[in-house]
C-alpha cells in the first residue's frame, strides 16, 4: 500500500494524474481483497498443516496399507480436488489455477500409484504419453501459456519415443539426408504457419517458440557429418525436400497472414535453406550457408518488429561464430597470440553488431516513413 | 454437468476406466508361481522396485528358432514356450522371442518397500532362497505379478523370518 501510495503521490508531482484521481486509485488498491489477507494466509497454512499431517501418517504406514486402499484413496483425492474445483471455479481465479496445477502434477502420480500397485511394466514413454492425453482438458481448462510449454515438449517427445514414432523418425533420418537441415526447414515453415494465429494461444505460442528452437537447433547441427557423399539431389529425400519448398511457397503466396514485403522475406529465407541445401558440400562451405541463414533470421526478426528476438539471434550468430572461430584455430586459443587474436575478434564482433542494429533500425524507421 | 466438469472429470474417468479394465483382466485370470532372477531397482514416477524376469531357462523353448520380436507363447499346462500356439495351449502367457532367443513376457518389475529392496535384491540373486513371482495370467495372455515368495512364503513373511 505504501508503495502505491508513494506511486500516485510521484504521478501527481508529475502532472501524470489529479491529486483526486491518485486518492480514488489508493482507496481501490486499499478495498482489494489481497490473496495475503490474514485470514487467507492463516486458511493456507492450517490446510497446509493438515495435508502435510495426512501425508506423514499416509507414508508412515505405507507398506501396510493394500493396493485396493490406495486406489480408492487415490480417486477420492482426485475427486475431491475437482469438485473443489468446480466449487470454486469463476469466484477465484487466482486459487483455481493454483489447485489446477496441483491437480494436472497429481495426475502424474496416480499413473506411478496405479502401477506401483500393479506392478506394470512401465516404459517411460507410454506414461509420458499417457500423462498428456490425460492432462490435455485440464490444459484447455488452464489456458496458461506455461503449461504450454510443458506439455508441448512432454507430448512431442513422448510420442516420438514410442516405437512408431521411432520408426518415423528412423525412416526419415535415413531417407532425409541431412536430417536435421530438414527438421530446421520443416520447423521454419511451421513457425510461419502459427506465427499470426490468434487462436488458442496457450498452445500456438509455447508452439511456436518451440518451433523457433528446433529451427536454430537444427541448423548449427551435425556440420561435419553430412558432406556431399552421402547426399543426393535426386533421391526421395531431395524431392521431399524440394516438395517442401514448393509447398511452402505456395502456402505463403496464398496467404493473408502477411503483406508483400513480409512475403518477400520469408520467400528469402526459402531461397536461401534451398541454396544450402543444393550447394552443401565441405564443413566450410556449410558453416557459412548456416551464417547466411542466420543473419536472414535477423533481418526477419528486424523486419517483423521483433527487436528482442533479433538481438538475440544476433548473439547466437556472434556465439556460433566465436565457436567456429575457437574449432578452426583449436591449437592457438592456447597460446597467447590465440588469446589476443580471440579478444579481437570478439571487439570486432562486437563493434559489427552494434553497426548491424544501428544500420537496421535506421533501416526500420526509413521504411515506416515510407509505408505511411 | 457443464463443461468445465466434463473437462475437469475426463482423467478422473480415464483413469478409473484403465483400472477397471486392471481389474477386470485380473479377476478373470489364471494364477501361476514361477521361478525368478532379479537384479537392479528404482523407478522415478512410481518409487522402488526390484527389476524382475520370469527365469523360462528350464523351460524347452522353441524361442532358439525364433527371430528379434517374433511373438511367442508360454503354455502353462505342458510348460513350454511355442510359436504357434495350438488348441492344448488354453493358458498361456504372452510375449516375445528377444536376440538372445529369451522369452520376454513383459514382466519385469515387482515393487517392494524402498528400506527392503536391498536385502530383496541380494536374496534375489541366491538360487537357495527359491525366489519364484506369482503371477495371474488373464484370459489374452497378460501376466500381472501379484506375489513375490522366498522359500514358498511370501516375500514379508520371509523378511520378517529373517530379520536380524
Amino acid at each position: 500500500m505504501w508503495s502505491i501510495a508513494q506511486k500516485t503521490d510521484d504521478w501527481v508531482k508529475n502532472g501524470l494524474i489529479s491529486s483526486d484521481q491518485a486518492q480514488h486509485i489508493v482507496l481501490f488498491e486499499k478495498n482489494k481483497k489481497s490473496l495475503f489477507s490474514f485470514y487467507s494466509v492463516m486458511l493456507l497454512l492450517g490446510v497446509f498443516s493438515i495435508a502435510c499431517g495426512i501425508v506423514a501418517v499416509i507414508s508412515s504406514n505405507w507398506e501396510n496399507i493394500s493396493g485396493a486402499v490406495k486406489v480408492v484413496g487415490l480417486f477420492i483425492s482426485l475427486i475431491t480436488v475437482c469438485l473443489f474445483l468446480l466449487t470454486i471455479n469463476e469466484k477465484r481465479p487466482v486459487v483455481f489455477q493454483t489447485v489446477l496445477s496441483f491437480y494436472i502434477l497429481l495426475l502424474f502420480a496416480a499413473i506411478g500409484l496405479v502401477a506401483q500397485v500393479y506392478h506394470l511394466k512401465s516404459e517411460t514413454y507410454k506414461a509420458f504419453l499417457f500423462w498428456s492425453i490425460l492432462s490435455f482438458p485440464l490444459l484447455c481448462l488452464s489456458r496458461k501459456k506455461f503449461w504450454g510449454y510443458v506439455w508441448e515438449p512432454i507430448f512431442a517427445f513422448s510420442l516420438l519415443s514410442s516405437p512408431y514414432g521411432r520408426e518415423v523418425v528412423d525412416f526419415l533420418v535415413h531417407h532425409c539426408i541431412p536430417f536435421p537441415l530438414y527438421a530446421s526447414f520443416l520447423s521454419v515453415m511451421l513457425f510461419f504457419a502459427v506465427l499470426r494465429s490468434k487462436k488458442i494461444p496457450f498452445l500456438t505460442q509455447p508452439l511456436r517458440d518451440i518451433l523457433f528452437m528446433a529451427a536454430l537447433m537444427g541448423l548449427v547441427t551435425y556440420i561435419d557429418v553430412y558432406t556431399i557423399q552421402n547426399k543426393s539431389f535426386l533421391g526421395g529425400g531431395a524431392i521431399a525436400f524440394y516438395i517442401l519448398s514448393l509447398v511452402s511457397t505456395f502456402f505463403l503466396y496464398q496467404s493473408k497472414a502477411f503483406n508483400k514485403n513480409e512475403k518477400k522475406i520469408v520467400y528469402g529465407i526459402i531461397l536461401s535453406y534451398l541454396l544450402y541445401f543444393i550447394f552443401m558440400s565441405s564443413r566450410p562451405v556449410n558453416y557459412f550457408f548456416q551464417l547466411f541463414i542466420l543473419i536472414n533470421f535477423i533481418f526477419t526478426a528486424y523486419f517483423f518488429n521483433a527487436e528482442k528476438v533479433a538481438r538475440l539471434l544476433a548473439v547466437f550468430t556472434v556465439a556460433r561464430i566465436l565457436f567456429a572461430f575457437f574449432s578452426l584455430f583449436g591449437s592457438l586459443i592456447y597460446t597467447g597470440i590465440g588469446m589476443i587474436v580471440s579478444g579481437c575478434v570478439i571487439l570486432v564482433m562486437a563493434v559489427v553488431c552494434v553497426k548491424i542494429d544501428a544500420f537496421l533500425k535506421r533501416k526500420i524507421k526509413k521504411s515506416e516513413a515510407y509505408d505511411e | 454437468m457443464n463443461k468445465i466438469g466434463l473437462l475437469l472429470f475426463f482423467p478422473v474417468v480415464v483413469l478409473f476406466v484403465w483400472v477397471l479394465g486392471l481389474e477386470f483382466q485380473l479377476s478373470s485370470s489364471t494364477p501361476v508361481c514361477l521361478p525368478v532372477q532379479g537384479f537392479d531397482p528404482r523407478d522415478f514416477l512410481a518409487g522402488h522396485y526390484l527389476a524382475i524376469s520370469v527365469d523360462y531357462s528350464s523351460f524347452p523353448s522353441q524361442c532358439l528358432e525364433a527371430v528379434d520380436g517374433q511373438e511367442a507363447f508360454f503354455c502353462l499346462k505342458e510348460k513350454k514356450i511355442v510359436l504357434n500356439k495350438t488348441a492344448d495351449c488354453s493358458v498361456f502367457i504372452k510375449g516375445v522371442c528377444r536376440f538372445n532367443k529369451r522369452f520376454d513376457d513383459g514382466v519385469e518389475r515387482f515393487y517392494v518397500p524402498q528400506k527392503d529392496a536391498f536385502v530383496l535384491e541380494k536374496a534375489l540373486r541366491e538360487p537357495e532362497n527359491k525366489p519364484h513371482l506369482c503371477l495371474k495370467v488373464s484370459k489374452n495372455g497378460t501376466a500381472f505379478p501379484v506375489e513375490l515368495k522366498l522359500n514358498d512364503i511370501p516375500f514379508k513373511e520371509w523378511l520378517k523370518k529373517n530379520k536380524k
